[in-house]
């Protein structure tokens, strides 16, 4: 019910409105004194001529140079009109400018007239008096109706005309003696070509759009794979067996270590096969014709009947899939070293040296060869991705029929080992990177209160069963997630404390190394085995109480941790990225390279698993009822709905990348910012106004490109 | 022959939108599901494939529980279940071709799906069955370029692609007008009649479920009001299923 404000209420209402007014007042002039606004500093003399100046050269940019030469007039003078003869007037040739002096003598400190006609137009010229020793001073002009430019420049008139007075010098002892008046002027020669500034300025402009592109494409696979993983309406209905997903992670170190170690061999073969090394044609063709019947042989059809056969077979395809995997990429690499050496022979039996074709067989070279490099040296860490990767499905392909049918008592106690093992694992993982920086010893502390929380939410759920979601009371549902997040914060503490994290947070001191074994097996540090025993407890309690019937929401936890990371990303600008990279890789185009691509993986993630979200889910839902899987929906119902607003949103990054990589440059990230900083340090501000308006220049025709481009895809 | 026991369908926020709902399809049935909008059609055929979960009760198929179905063998079940949409559902910035072929991929290797290759019998079938539904010559250009009738055709060859023994179709006429709705249902009636696949049709319009089915059921509230042959409908019966309001319309 309403009832009218009293009076007393709307007195109230007023007074706290003028309150917040006076505070919010407070606050801004707070605001005003901290940045400094004072509007006298612009108005000071001396700042005005300066920003005048650097104005003024910055818009007088030094785009073009011209030879020049210059020519000189000259018209004798005697010193001294009653001695000897007048100097003989030169004749001049036909149509060429002659100097005249009026008179031809006189006494220093006279002022004689000189006149000369049909200059070039508008060039610079200068006065010399040249005593009869050779010796030439500078002279100024009295009464002349032409431009000064500077001291002693001058411009000659439209009409090409040049007169005025000059004083004799007044040199003592020169009576008698014949001097010379000349006349400088500049004129060009040739015709104006760019100044070394402008083709400075270009290459490195190059080098820019080069930066933008480079990071643009790099970024563009690495997203597009991330943005799947941050669309929540794809993710959200992924669920795993709680089982399944347990042995996921008890299994993963050990298909790391184990395809590390099979499957760097593989890639080592096909490796050698690709670069020529060891080529033996035989061995290689027919393990390779091996993989592909494999391959083939378990093509058929996809989904069986629950059959061992068919269990067998899936469990054939997924190894063979692997060792495929690996094979490609490794001869891959192979090809590219190969393929790197190849053309570079190619390039240097060129002649003449580098034109044009062998600096492009380098480039290609270079680039596969860095490749195929990156193929070699990361062979053993492929290897064990891929079979990191991989292992676990194979694991769980075998485990299936247990992992469904299994029950009470057995089912809490394979509940409990697994929970135990990927506990431990999880933590270990963590513990391990702990021991970098004293803000990553939270990690483990993060990851402990998570799985406390699992046990504890483990714990509630085995004694109290959850009823179905459309009975769940408000109450309920709070009273769960309070004493899920006590449980969290239980363990968070008991790990912070168990850990040490207190101290490494205070004085920076790092987990010691101290190294102890575990079972005898492995040599661990003992803050990692210390880590791994809290992992085992908590993950044996949370998995012991649930079992491996349940469904883990996978999806949600992939989610999460996707669009958390590419947010953290986002918020970090590429300008301080750039610094971290220039430390790493120095100095350099390489450095903002990096720093671009990082921050644009960020942000295209973000853009593009939005535009994933909003798509129409129709199409979705009808391939499900086809019975396709989740691939088969995302390749043939997801991917077709997203390439427009995806080319759109590369554009705009594009356009974005291009403008961050001018000023990139400027914490040492390499192109035109680079420049474009030294300049301004050296004061050399028309050369600045020429990377200022090539920046210019590039942004806005970029900007209209990209523009035009996103129109035709929106 | 499809069983569903006690049927009941709770959403998450509370809402019960089927109630306890008995029924036996035999094979080879063409049956018409009408009721109001929000009477619990889309909710029951969608249980049928699971693409929504029963909160209580069991959905026997040919002696297979697929209530209690794991992920895998409902993919298994699902192939065998044609399904086609009010708003057809295609994708639109694909082929027809494709369209159609994308019915066969829950007998696609997945590996395959990276490639978008189908074998050469697929593609073969794939022709033959836009064929059967008159746009053969519509395979190549792109989905959004046709008709409504034309997609919602698009959509029964995708099905059909399936080679389904049972057909799902929730409200398949109800963005279409009257003539084309006729076109479509007569294509639903020819696969009942040829292939014997029973079809499962919801529906809006009473007329058009006199004319096609062989069996009515409606649906109020999420209960089964009445369960009969088309011309048992009486006034009466009309007014319980509809409210006493409405006026029986012919689409013609
Ligand atoms: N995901 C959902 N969550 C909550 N309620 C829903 C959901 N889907 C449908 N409903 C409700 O269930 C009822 C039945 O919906 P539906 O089966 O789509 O009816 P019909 O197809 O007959 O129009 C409607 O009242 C609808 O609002
Ligand atoms: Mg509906």
């Amino acid at each position: 019910m309403l009832t009218p404000p009293t009076d007393s209420r709307k007195a109230l209402r007023r007074l706290l409105i003028i309150i917040a007014i006076s505070v919010g007042f407070l606050i801004y002039s707070y605001g005003w004194t901290i940045t400094d606004i004072d509007l006298a500093k612009p108005q000071e003399p001396s700042r005005q001529e300066g920003v005048t100046r650097a104005l003024q050269e910055l818009l007088s940019p030094n785009l073009f140079d011209q030879d020049t030469e210059t020519d000189i007039f000259g018209a004798e003078f005697r010193i001294g009109c009653e001695t000897g003869d007048l100097p003989a007037v030169a004749s001049a040739e036909a149509g060429q400018p002659m100097l005249t002096l009026e008179p031809a003598c006189g006494e220093p400190g006279d002022r004689v007239f000189f006149s000369i006609n049909g200059l070039p137009v508008n060039s610079r010229s200068g006065l010399r008096w040249v005593t009869a020793s050779g010796e030439g001073r500078p002279r100024d002009v009295f009464e002349t109706r032409e431009a000064s430019r500077g001291r002693n420049q001058f411009v000659i008139r439209s009409d090409g005309s040049f007169s005025g007075y000059v004083e004799i010098p007044r040199i003592v002892g020169t009576s008698g003696e014949v001097h010379r008046l000349e006349l400088g002027v500049v004129v060009p020669i040739g015709s104006p070509y760019p100044s070394p500034t402008l083709s400075e300025v270009i290459r490195r402009m190059i080098e820019t759009i080069f930066m933008a592109l480079m990071a643009t494409t790099i970024s563009i696979p690495i997203s597009v794979g991330i943005s799947f993983f941050a669309a929540y309406n794809l993710m959200r209905p992924i669920k795993m067996q709680l089982g399944s997903a347990m042995l996921w992670l008890a299994v993963v170190p050990f298909g790391y270590l184990l395809g590390a170690w099979l499957l760097t061999e593989v890639m080592r073969f096909t490796f050698n096969i690709g670069s020529f090394h060891a080529f033996n044609a035989t061995p290689a063709v027919i393990s390779l014709g091996v993989l592909v019947g494999v391959t083939a042989a378990t093509r058929a059809t996809s989904l069986q009947p629950d059959t061992g056969l068919a269990r067998l077979r899936q469990i054939a395809t997924r190894l063979a899939a692997m060792v495929v995997v690996a094979a490609v990429i490794g001869l891959v690499g192979g090809f590219g070293i190969a393929g790197h050496d190849g053309l570079g022979d190619l390039a240097s039996r060129i002649e003449p040296q580098g034109n044009l074709l062998s600096g492009i067989l380098n480039s290609v070279g270079r680039m596969i060869g860095i490749l195929g490099g990156i193929v070699e040296l990361a062979t053993p860490m492929i290897a064990g991705v891929i079979a990191a990767l991989m292992l676990p499905g194979l694991v769980n392909e075998l485990a299936k029929p247990i992992l469904r049918t299994v029950t009470g008592a057995v089912d809490h106690a394979i509940g409990a080992v697994l929970g135990g093992i990927s506990g431990a694992f999880a933590m270990g993982a963590v513990a391990a990177v702990a021991m970098g920086a004293a803000l990553l010893g939270l990690l483990p502390v993060l990851v402990g209160a998570l799985l406390g929380r699992a046990a504890v939410t483990g714990i509630v759920n085995h004694f109290f069963p959850p009823p179905p979601v459309f009975l769940v009371t408000h109450t309920g549902r709070m009273v769960r997630s309070l004493v899920s997040l006590a449980g969290a914060l239980i363990s968070g503490y008991a790990t912070f404390r168990i850990l040490s994290v207190g101290r490494t947070l205070i004085d920076g001191t790092l987990p010691p190394v101290e190294n102890g074994s575990l079972l005898g097996l492995v040599t661990l540090p003992t803050y990692v085995l210390t880590a791994m025993t809290i992992g085992l407890v908590l993950g044996g309690v949370a998995g012991g109480f649930s079992g491996v019937r349940g469904s883990f929401a996978i999806g949600d936890l992939l989610y999460g941790f996707t669009r958390n990371i590419l947010n953290a990303l986002r918020s970090i600008e590429p300008l301080i990225m750039a610094l971290i990279f220039v430390v790493w890789v120095g100095i350099g185009p390489f450095a903002g390279v990096l720093a671009l691509t990082l921050h644009s993986i960020a942000s295209l993630g973000k853009l593009y698993s939005e535009q994933i979200e909003t798509i129409d889910n129709g199409p979705i839902e009808a391939l499900q009822s086809t019975g396709a899987n989740h691939l088969q929906t995302v390749i043939y119902a997801v991917v077709p709905q997203i390439v427009p607003p995806y080319i759109a949103f590369t554009m705009y990054r594009w356009d974005i990348n291009v403008r961050m990589s001018t000023i990139i440059g400027f914490v040492g990230g390499g192109g035109i910012g680079l420049l474009l900083n030294q300049y301004i340090n050296l004061l050399r501000y028309n050369d600045a106004g020429v990377a200022v308006l090539a920046i210019a220049l590039v942004v806005s025709v970029l900007d209209y490109l990209s523009a035009a481009i996103r129109e035709r895809y929106t | 022959m499809l069983i569903i026991e006690n049927l009941t369908k709770i959403y998450d926020n509370g809402f019960k939108a089927l109630d306890n709902i008995n029924l036996e399809i035999p094979d080879g049935q063409f049956v018409s599901i009408i009721g109001l909008s929000g009477s619990g059609k889309s909710t029951l055929l969608r249980c049928i494939n699971r693409l929504i979960r029963p909160t209580h009760g069991r959905i026997i198929w040919n002696d297979t529980d697929i209530t209690a179905a794991n992920e895998e063998d409902v993919r298994a079940i699902r192939r065998r279940i044609g399904m086609i949409f009010q708003q057809f559902n295609l994708v639109k910035r694909s082929s027809v071709i494709t369209n159609v072929l994308q019915g066969r991929l829950g007998y696609t290797n997945p590996l395959f799906s990276f490639l978008n290759y189908f074998p050469r019998s697929d593609r073969d079938e794939a022709l033959a069955n836009l064929e059967r539904v008159g746009i053969k010559e519509q395979a190549y250009k792109r989905a959004s370029a046709l008709s409504g009738g034309q997609q919602q055709r698009v959509g029964i060859a995708r099905a059909l692609m399936q080679r389904p023994e049972l057909m799902l179709a929730d409200e398949p006429v109800a963005s279409l007008d009257p003539a084309t709705s006729h076109s479509v249902m007569k294509y639903l009636e020819i696969l009942n009649s040829e292939d014997g696949i029973t079809v499962l049709c919801s529906l809006h319009f009473l007329s058009l479920a006199r004319t096609y089915s062989d069996r009515v059921i409606a649906l109020k509230d999420g209960k089964l009001m009445f369960d009969g042959g088309p011309q048992e409908i009486d006034n009466a019966r009309f007014k319980q299923i509809y409210g006493e309001d409405a006026v029986e319309v012919q689409i013609n």
